[in-house]
């Protein structure tokens, strides 16, 4: 089908949707590649996964919409419309808002791992948007697969129906022709008018240096072409279309977009705000009576203070963010200021390996370094006066005596694991404060648990000591149930009764003391001997509940002060000082930029 | 007239020690010929009308190296006599050689004294063979004691030897027994200084690699508290972090030095300091002898001290030495009071009892001295 010869009838737009590494992007590369979108030598492994970190990483961050023309076995021409999504939990966002624009899904499920957390979680996503779902069993030429197993598990634990399940294997590509087939049978194609107003719902939006804002865009009614004004319904900004077109993968520029397809537009859009995601366009000449249904605004659950290593990166660090934030509009900052590391920015993410990757990205595209302070969840302080503020940074806790209580954010999670490790994974997530909800056996020897806990259990090495008690078979899922009153304290970190602002932070009592003195133990290796006697200490208020000292400097006299050269020596106390002036100042004291680094590191 | 000193570089040595970054060659007969020629027939005649017009006496005289002892005898004889002759010198002016065990017999001894060399400082380093071997000396033990003996002998009133502390594998036994042996050969004044590797001499390489590691601050501190109260038990005041000397028996050299008096500095790889300019010559034996044969100047390198930076060298000269800094002096020759433009700093360290103050002079406590570079280093 060209694009002349719309025919609304034989698109099927689709998200393959699975648990963490189960293939969709190796599946997308196949589908790229069978329907003979990209020439051969332009393939690659996971063709969709562009950014550096993508590829290095090998997961998919940001979900990637793909428009390919497939005949199928009775000579009709199709046009799919795919969207590889990622599957980590942090990134759930992207995965809703691509389902928002699709009419089915195919739920991808390893034959040799079986249903794992987020196949579950990615299920209930996929109902939420009633969406026709196509199970697919993947890698069947693993040694490993157990299709039959699998297809079990996909009708008795997700209640798929088993006569629908696809085997294929997207490294061979087996299968994947009739899976292409199926998706022409079971997929609905779009609904929509094309004669009604337009309407197209905003589910991505990402920035280009030399054009603006690029919105990826799904057309529910109607058309649009180029040169018309279109208008964003929530803000009623308007704007001349200047391009239209899809990815198929690479950008193909076409006359119109219409009812049932999806591509991007181009309209000389220099603010990202101005594109917000799950807004509806309408035309400005024949506006819609009604928006879409747009989304649920993303909440930023993890929050961690941001600073660059050198105190004049600042402004560097404001440019960055401002530019990564076009790309990635799921984390959000605003300035901080810490008296241990000066100027910098609070910044707000879905989770921790979100706030990993946009550090990680602010440190490579912008050639930044960065220090950046412990993870915080957000609590919400219950005055005496009954009034409750919100709080993610230690810093901005009210004093005690003004809080009634805290009230601390929790999740229910999903933990699949092969039985043989169920006391393993009990014991971690009793030490993590969780209450059990539901055990129940899946099959092929695996168990699946719901667990509630507070969401701050998980921020510092949760995931791998799931993993290391697992021998890596376990998988995880979470979401947030709301907050919970709790007992919540602010550790404090003194350098010679001085409190360090950026070494504050909260957790729950029971954890405070262990949490203090490792801390404080991590700050006295890092610490090096100086001239006088350094206390370092953890408190809760005005309770010191860890005390290590560094003892003063020992000897540190240079012998020989030989031949009258004594500019030679001068040079040296220079050097010496200078090395002093990079430091960072942890109170009183100063320690080297990798100390201070190696003290905030969170294992 | 000004007093000023006068440094003499000798960069000659038989064989070179293993922590050695001095600037010294092996010896090679027409070198040292070229060399001694120069400095005798062009950098000491220079250097006469260079003081005299500036209305200079010399007060001390220093040959080092190197080793000066590791020459003919009679290339250094002829150099001393003919710095005595040519120099503006004052009358009771301080002459040191350096001389180092297993390079001069008693009649070279004689020599140097009888041409005009009053103080011998002989780089002796330990009196434990091992240490010795480990270090890369050409001599041992006996061989050290000997070569004091004979400079005694000779007639020597003012002797100093120089000991190195801190060789790894050397216990405070070991070391305690060099300064024993020193103690009892009397001498008027013992340096001490803690063996220091620096980059690009042999051991710094084995220290690199592994091989071996060297004391820990704890253990370098115990064995300088310990030779430092020995000394001073019996007899010797440690007037400098490194240097201890019989009462009155100070290196007036070096002491000129750590005042940020004058001087200057013959021969290669010498530095000078004269009229508020720090200079350094080049380090090249042939472009020395070169240089000085076409009248040409010698200087490598040299710079004018801001203010900033002669204070700074004033607080890192002056508190080496015991004595401390005069503040007096340093308001009248800077301008700056010390102890008003530094007021926290040195609160701070003076609670500590690192640093204290009495009458004219800001000093460093015996614990001060421990930590010295950290100190300076805090209130430049
Ligand atoms: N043997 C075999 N390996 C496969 C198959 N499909 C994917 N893989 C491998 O499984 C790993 C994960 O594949 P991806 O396509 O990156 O998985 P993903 O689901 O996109 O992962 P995320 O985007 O991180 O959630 C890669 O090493 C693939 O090569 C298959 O059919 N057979
Ligand atoms: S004798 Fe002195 S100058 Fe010569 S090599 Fe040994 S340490 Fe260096
Ligand atoms: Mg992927």
């Amino acid at each position: 089908m060209s694009a002349a010869a719309y025919d609304r009838d034989r698109i099927r737009n689709f998200s393959i949707i699975a648990h963490i590494d189960h293939g969709k992007s190796t599946l997308s590369d196949r589908f790229i590649e069978l329907t003979g979108a990209l020439p051969e030598r332009e393939m690659a492994a996971q063709v969709l996964d562009t950014m550096d970190l993508e590829r290095e990483r090998g997961i998919t961050i940001k979900a990637q919409t793909v428009r390919l023309n497939y005949r199928s076995r009775s000579g009709q021409g199709y046009v799919f419309n795919l969207i590889d999504t990622p599957g980590h939990v942090d990134f759930t966002y992207e995965v809703s808002r691509s389902l928002a624009a699709c009419d089915g899904a195919l739920l991808v499920v390893d034959a040799a791992q079986g249903v794992e957390a987020q196949t579950v979680a990615n299920l209930y996503l996929a109902l939420e948007n009633d969406l026709q779902i196509i199970p697919v069993i993947n890698k069947i030429d693993l040694p490993s697969a157990d299709v039959e197993e699998t297809r079990r598990q996909i009708a008795d634990v997700l209640g798929l129906e088993p006569g629908l399940c696809v085997p294929v294997s997207a490294k061979t590509g087996e299968g994947v022709k009739a899976l292409f087939e199926a998706i022409i049978e079971h997929i609905p194609a779009p609904k929509g008018e094309i004669e009604a107003p337009f309407r197209a719902l905003v589910f991505d939006s990402f920035y280009e240096q030399y054009h603006g804002v690029v919105a990826v865009v799904r057309v529910m009614d109607g058309a649009v072409a180029v040169g018309q004004r279109i208008s964003f319904m929530s803000t009623g900004n308007t704007f001349e279309v200047q391009q239209l077109g899809w990815f198929s993968p690479k950008a193909t520029r076409a006359e119109t977009l219409r009812a049932g397809e999806v591509g991007f537009v181009l309209a000389n859009i220099k603010n990202v705000s101005d594109s917000a995601l799950g807004d509806t366009i309408t035309l400005a000449s024949r506006p819609a009576s009604k928006p879409l249904p747009g989304y649920v605004p993303v909440k930023q659950v993890v929050f961690s203070g941001l600073f660059p290593l050198s105190t004049q990166q600042f402004e560097d660090l404001q440019v960055a963010l401002e530019k990564l934030s076009l790309n990635d509009p799921a984390f959000i900052y605003e300035p901080e200021s810490s008296s241990a590391l000066g100027l910098g920015f609070r910044c707000g993410f879905l989770g921790t390996l979100h706030m990993e990757i946009v550090r990680e990205r602010l440190e490579r595209e912008f050639g930044l370094q960065l220090l950046s302070t412990a993870p915080n969840v957000v609590y919400e302080a219950i005055l005496m006066d009954g009034s409750s503020i919100l709080v993610d940074s230690p810093n901005d806790m009210p004093p005690t005596q003004k809080i009634d209580h805290i009230n601390e954010p929790f999740i229910r999670c999903t933990i699949i694991v092969p039985d043989e490790f169920i006391g393993n994974i009990l014991k971690l997530l009793t030490d993590r404060r969780g209450t059990q909800k539901s055990m129940e056996y899946v099959g092929a020897g695996k168990v699946m648990l719901v667990y509630e806990l507070p969401f701050n259990e998980t921020l510092f090495d949760f995931y791998d000591k799931l993993k290391s008690a697992s021998k890596g078979y376990a998988s995880y899922d979470y979401e947030h149930i709301g907050r919970r009153a709790s007992e919540i304290v602010k550790v404090d970190i003194l350098i010679n009764g001085q409190a360090v602002d950026a070494l504050s932070f909260m957790t729950h009592k029971q954890n405070a003391y262990r949490r203090g003195v490792e801390l404080v133990r991590r700050i006295r290796k890092q610490v090096p001997r100086q001239l006088f006697e350094v206390v370092i200490q953890a408190a809760i208020g005005s309770k010191i509940i860890s005390r290590e000292r560094v003892a003063p400097l020992r000897k540190n006299v240079t012998a020989k002060c030989y031949g009258g050269d004594i500019t030679r020596k001068r040079k040296l106390l220079e050097k010496q000082k200078e090395g002093k002036r990079k430091m960072k100042q942890l109170g009183s004291v100063a320690i080297p930029q990798e100390a201070f680094m190696e003290i905030l590191k969170v294992d | 007239m000004r007093p000023i000193s006068v440094y003499i570089h000798i960069p000659f040595c038989i064989k070179k020690c293993k922590y050695c970054d001095f600037v010294s060659f092996p010896i090679v007969k027409q070198d040292v010929a070229a060399y001694f020629d120069a400095l005798i027939k062009a950098a000491l005649p220079r250097a006469a009308k260079l003081l005299t017009s500036k209305h200079r006496i010399v007060e001390t005289i220093y040959i080092g190296g190197g080793t000066p002892t590791a020459v003919p005898q009679a290339h250094l004889a002829e150099l001393l006599t003919s710095s005595v002759n040519a120099l503006p010198i004052s009358r009771d002016v301080e002459v040191t050689v350096e001389m180092n065990p297993g390079t001069a017999d008693a009649s070279y001894i004689s020599k140097i004294l009888a041409c005009g060399g009053r103080r011998i400082s002989i780089g002796v380093q330990s009196f434990n063979d091992r240490s010795l071997r480990f270090l890369g000396r050409i001599h041992n033990a006996r061989q050290a004691r000997n070569c004091f003996e004979n400079v005694r002998a000779a007639g020597c009133r003012n002797i100093n030897i120089d000991l190195i502390y801190g060789t790894p594998g050397e216990s405070l036994d070991d070391v305690m027994h060099s300064v024993d042996t020193a103690i009892s050969l009397a001498p008027e004044h013992i340096s001490v200084y803690g063996l220091s590797i620096p980059e690009g001499t042999a051991l710094h390489k084995r220290l690199r690699a592994g091989e071996f590691t060297l004391p820990s601050p704890d253990q370098q501190r115990k064995v300088y508290e310990t030779i430092r109260d020995t000394l001073r038990a019996a007899g010797y005041i440690q007037y400098e972090v490194s240097n201890y000397a019989k009462p009155g028996l100070e290196c007036r050299h070096n002491l000129n030095y750590w005042r940020r008096g004058e001087y200057i500095g013959l021969g290669c790889a010498a530095s000078s300091y004269l009229d508020g300019v720090r200079s350094r010559n080049v380090n090249s034996v042939a472009e020395y002898v070169e240089r000085m044969a076409n009248g040409a100047s010698v200087v490598c390198q040299s710079e004018r001290l801001s203010k900033e930076e002669r204070v700074e060298e004033a607080v890192m000269l002056g508190l080496r030495l015991r004595e401390g800094i005069s503040l007096s002096q340093l308001r009248r020759d800077e301008g700056i009071r010390l102890l008003q433009a530094r007021r926290n700093q040195i609160q701070r360290l003076a609670t500590a009892k690192l640093v204290n103050i009495e009458n004219d002079f800001l000093r460093l406590t015996d614990d001060g001295v421990l930590v010295a570079d950290e100190v300076i280093a805090w209130l430049t």
